[in-house]
């Protein structure tokens, strides 16, 4: 049992398409597509907009979401969405992206939570598909313009 | 003879790792050199590879594009000789012997040292080679015969002149050259006449570019609008200021170029602009209201209206969000020209240093009447700009109409 | 600080002159003289956009206007229209009929918390009041969606839902045509 008092967890894979600018260092998602199994689903619209939703905080948490610790962070006050930079729909592939959810592995499958376990693993298929792109890994969240300039150019 | 070839191999041996940390070396200077003439602002296209040409400049004899300066042999300068790259940075001269349009600021270039070319040079042909053609320049006639600036150069093409520095400064010397070699500064902050050359006798007093003013940069000018040494500094090296943020065509300036200028030379363009005894930064006192002229108190309540959310009703601005209206900049200019197109205009977002980053300032060009937008202007100008709050509706709506064309429109 | 009156149209009913602070900004005015809760305050300097109103122009077009960065004064004899004011109601205020965004907000879950839903229903129904007037080519519609959609911000749903549903609603009224 962990600290969630579940033994049981929902799987979740993705698979991210992205583009990186060399020189302006910029990252574009192109596409993605999600699998989720979560047991017996009650209402699919909703598990299907948790997994919109958390891709996108995921895209966030890879690419854009950034604040210092300390000095100069969100104790100051100031700290908003001009600095603090979510994830707006273009950055989500929004019209393109694609999610499936698994059918439970059987009839008597309770229901599974979901949350935001779906924010999880487009973190990791993100740093891997820079990777793949740029051939240098940045090991560094989120994966901003200026680390990728840094990788490119040592 | 086996003695003798050890020796030679020995010798070449030891001296090959001082060239090459001597080319290293080189290189990085080039580099440094390289952000400080800017070379980046006018051969990168937006969303392009570095230096591989493609952006327009919008110019009064129309558009001419930068060129690929990659190394690629086929459209690049990966065939140009040193020599033949010193002859394009300070004569304006192409390879093939065509001359280049004066866009490209060999006018200012022409004072560079053949080492700092060299440099520049020894760098670019390390960047990566792109394949691929910058559109070409298609002047119309007669601006498309390029032999028509052999007389134009002979003419201008070394104008600009270094002031004898005999007593000033080391770092006023230093700054000199960053500011009118390097930097080239004064290609935009001076005023050019009819043949589009700058007029010398007017250097560095401001110049107009695409409906924005490049303001005087004259020690006596900059202090009257509050700036001293260390905000200066401070502006070239984070974008910002208590006087305001770079925006506009200066923005390129300090994100290609300036922020990454090392902190003594931002000091020593400093000194030069300000002078070794800068003049002392006029600081300016609010007005009250009741003192203002009646246009500029009707244009408190515009300022209420569409100003105050994100500039605060006081001027104080936001830190890191707006910037204040008191003491900045754009405000004390004489010429209101700046603050009315920033106004219609706004401001498109902007990444600064660090976690800087500005989201966008909206554009009142549809939101404001000319009468709305003289009366915002009058209670800017006069409440904290130090300026009489007499502008007229007719010059505000000839200035309005001198907008230049937007490639982007703020929103 | 002084006291100014204020008149505007607010959902179709004339409104003031009412004496509110010259600097008292819109969304303040929504929430604390008119009890209009349903334009947020969500970052509350205009980068969000959950706090826009619609302003209907005497030219016959409409745009949303962020309410947290704009003074009350600035609407003075404006139409303007407020998230509460789409759905049609009977005589005793009880919601009869939704717009066509918010029934289609509403079918297809577009919305979570729906702290940002009233700036989007309003980005939308703008939209679908401009494409009435003149309706666009199928190969536009993506871009006219994200045009006005954009700078909305939302933390739950990630957005396809909005975005779907905006693009269902244009669609099914006949407002995108072929091309």
């Amino acid at each position: 049992m962990n600290n969630a008092a579940v033994t049981y967890y929902s799987p979740v894979a993705t698979l991210v398409e992205l583009k990186v600018n060399k020189g302006s260092g910029e990252v574009q998602v192109l596409n993605h597509h999600s699998w989720v199994e979560c047991g017996r689903v009650l209402v699919p619209e909703l598990v299907k907009g948790q997994i919109e939703g958390g891709t996108a905080m995921g895209i966030g948490h890879a690419l854009m979401e950034e604040m210092p610790l300390y000095e100069g962070g969100p104790g100051e006050g100031d700290w908003n969405f001009n600095r603090y930079r979510l994830p707006m729909a273009r950055h989500v592939a929004v019209w393109k992206q694609t999610a499936e959810i698994l059918p439970p592995l059987s009839l008597s499958d309770p229901s599974k939570g979901i949350a935001e376990v779906v924010m999880i693993p487009v973190v990791g298929a993100i740093g891997n598909a820079v990777a793949h792109a740029i051939g240098k890994r940045v090991r560094d969240l989120p994966i901003t313009s200026a680390r990728i300039k840094e990788a490119l150019n040592g | 003879m086996k003695h003798l070839l050890s020796c030679l191999t020995l010798a070449v041996g030891l001296a090959a790792p001082v060239l090459l940390a001597q080319a290293d070396d080189q290189v990085v200077r080039g580099a440094y050199l390289a952000r400080a003439a800017d070379c980046m602002a006018c051969h990168t296209a937006s969303g392009g590879a570095p230096f591989a040409g493609g952006l327009p400049i919008v110019s009064p004899f129309g558009t001419i594009y930068g060129t690929n300066i990659t190394p690629s042999k086929a459209h690049g300068i990966g065939l140009y000789s040193d020599d033949e790259f010193f002859a394009a940075l300070t004569e304006g001269k192409r390879r093939d012997a065509a001359n280049l349009y004066p866009a490209m600021p060999y006018t200012s270039y022409h004072l560079m040292p053949r080492e700092d070319s060299d440099a520049i040079h020894a760098y670019l042909k390390t960047v990566e080679p792109i394949e691929r053609a910058a559109p070409v320049t298609r002047l119309s006639f007669p601006f498309n015969v390029r032999l028509g600036l052999m007389g134009w150069n002979m003419m201008y093409g070394k104008d600009v002149k270094l002031a004898p520095t005999a007593g000033k400064s080391e770092a006023f010397t230093r700054g000199q050259y960053m500011v009118e070699v390097l930097g080239h500064c004064g290609e935009c902050h001076t005023p050019r006449g009819l043949p589009g050359a700058m007029q010398q006798d007017k250097r560095l007093t401001g110049g107009l570019l695409n409906g924005y003013l490049a303001p005087s940069l004259l020690a006596t000018d900059l202090a009257a609008r509050g700036w001293n040494h260390q905000d200066l500094s401070a502006f070239l090296k984070h974008g910002m200021s208590a006087q305001g943020t770079m925006f506009n065509e200066m923005f390129p300036v300090f994100h290609n170029s300036t922020q990454g200028l090392n902190d003594a030379d931002l000091a020593a363009m400093a000194t030069f602009l300000l002078g070794d005894q800068p003049p002392a930064a006029k600081l300016l006192t609010d007005v009250p209201l009741d003192k203002l002229s009646a246009s500029a108190q009707r244009g408190r309540q515009e300022y209420l209206n569409v100003c105050a959310g994100c500039h605060a009703a006081d001027g104080e601005g936001k830190p890191h969000i707006a910037v204040a209206m008191r003491g900045n900049t754009t405000l004390r200019l004489d010429d209101p020209r700046n603050l009315v197109r920033v106004i219609d205009d706004g401001i498109g977002e902007q990444k600064f240093a660090g976690f800087e980053h500005m989201q966008p300032m909206p554009g009142f060009a549809e939101k404001l009447s000319h009468e709305q937008l003289t009366d915002l202007l009058n209670y800017l100008r006069q409440g904290w700009g130090g300026q009489p709050g007499d502008l007229a509706v007719n010059d505000v709506q000839k200035l309005r109409a001198d907008a230049p064309p937007l490639e982007h429109k703020a929103h | 600080m002084a006291n100014r009156p204020l008149q505007l149209t607010l959902n179709g009913q004339s409104v003031g002159p009412v004496d509110i602070p010259d600097d008292l900004p819109m969304i303040d005015y929504l929430h604390e003289y008119k009890n209009l809760t349903g334009s947020r305050l969500g970052c509350g300097q205009g980068i969000c956009h959950a706090c826009v109103v619609i302003v209907d122009n005497p030219d016959g077009t409409s745009e949303e206007v962020r309410t947290c960065i704009t003074g009350a004064h600035y609407f003075e004899g404006k139409n303007v229209r407020t998230i509460e004011g789409h759905a049609k109601r009977d005589e005793e205020g009880k919601v009869t009929e939704l717009n066509p965004i918010q029934q289609r907000f509403v079918d297809e879950f577009a919305f979570q918390c729906s702290y940002c839903a009233p700036g989007f229903v309003n980005a939308a129904t703008v939209l679908v009041e401009k494409l009435q007037r003149q309706p666009i080519a199928k190969s536009q519609l993506e871009a006219v969606i994200e045009d006005s959609l954009g700078h909305h911000i939302c933390r739950c749903t990630g957005y396809v839902r909005y975005y779907n549903a905006t693009r269902n609603v244009l669609t099914d009224l006949g407002l995108v045509k072929e091309g």
